[in-house]
């Protein structure tokens, strides 16, 4: 399959690839979780929650969700009939306010709140 | 779920998961360290509406997650050996989570 890369065929490529890496990452959060039959090992799995590395991929992982939740709310609004003409705009606006969210939740992560 | 309903059902969890999604993140990930704590994470888990609430989040998650996985698969793969094979990996790997999720939830 060869996609032209435009807005549209490039946000709907992004959307693809950002659900399968969202949908595997699963496995992750659950194996992490499954931790919570024992306190000590859990606190120690919390513990290494807290490299940096670990934090600078929650942040991104924050970036994927974002991107994949307004990419689906654009798609969703234009198959329920909102013109096809402001598709574009649509876009950009989401791109815009995704930017908003995405900086504000990274300063959050990495800021160590939690 | 096959041709329109899927295509409908794959939009209407996508609406459901954002709101889920709202929920889920104020509530363990973006309200302090405190929240994810082994006390706290118990505690919340032994409540039946957060238990409810969380069964109903993995299982439209699941659904929502690897119907779109399907989705690609029924794109790029042609050989109807290779996604009876990819179908049969999508289902154990539902299982797979469902089994771990709902292990976890009801702890």
């Amino acid at each position: 399959m060869r996609y032209k890369f435009q807005t549209g065929s490039f946000a709907w490529l992004i959307h693809r690839i950002t659900g399968a890496i969202l949908t595997l990452y699963v496995f992750l959060h659950l194996y992490v979780l499954s931790h919570l039959k024992d306190p000590a090992q859990y606190t120690s799995v919390m513990e290494t929650m807290k490299n940096p590395l670990v934090k600078l991929s929650e942040a991104g992982l924050l970036g994927l969700v974002i991107g994949h939740a307004l990419n689906g709310i654009r798609l969703t609004s234009i198959d329920m009939g909102v013109s096809t003409k402001l598709h574009k705009p649509l876009f950009w606006s989401i791109f815009v306010l995704g930017g908003i969210l995405f900086i504000y939740g990274s300063v959050f992560i990495i800021g160590g709140m939690r | 779920m096959k041709g329109v309903a899927g295509w409908i059902f794959q939009r209407v969890t996508g609406v459901i998961l954002i709101a889920g999604l709202i929920l889920h993140f104020s509530t363990m990930h973006f309200s302090g360290p405190s929240q994810t704590t082994f006390d706290f994470v118990i505690r919340r888990l032994s409540n039946p509406y957060w238990k409810a609430f969380d069964i109903c989040f993995l299982v439209t998650m699941l659904y929502h997650g690897f119907n779109g996985l399907w989705g690609i698969a029924l794109e790029y793969i042609s050989s109807l050996k290779l996604l009876r094979l990819s179908q049969t990996l999508i289902v154990g790997m539902v299982l797979l989570l469902l089994a771990t999720g709902v292990y976890i939830i009801t702890l």
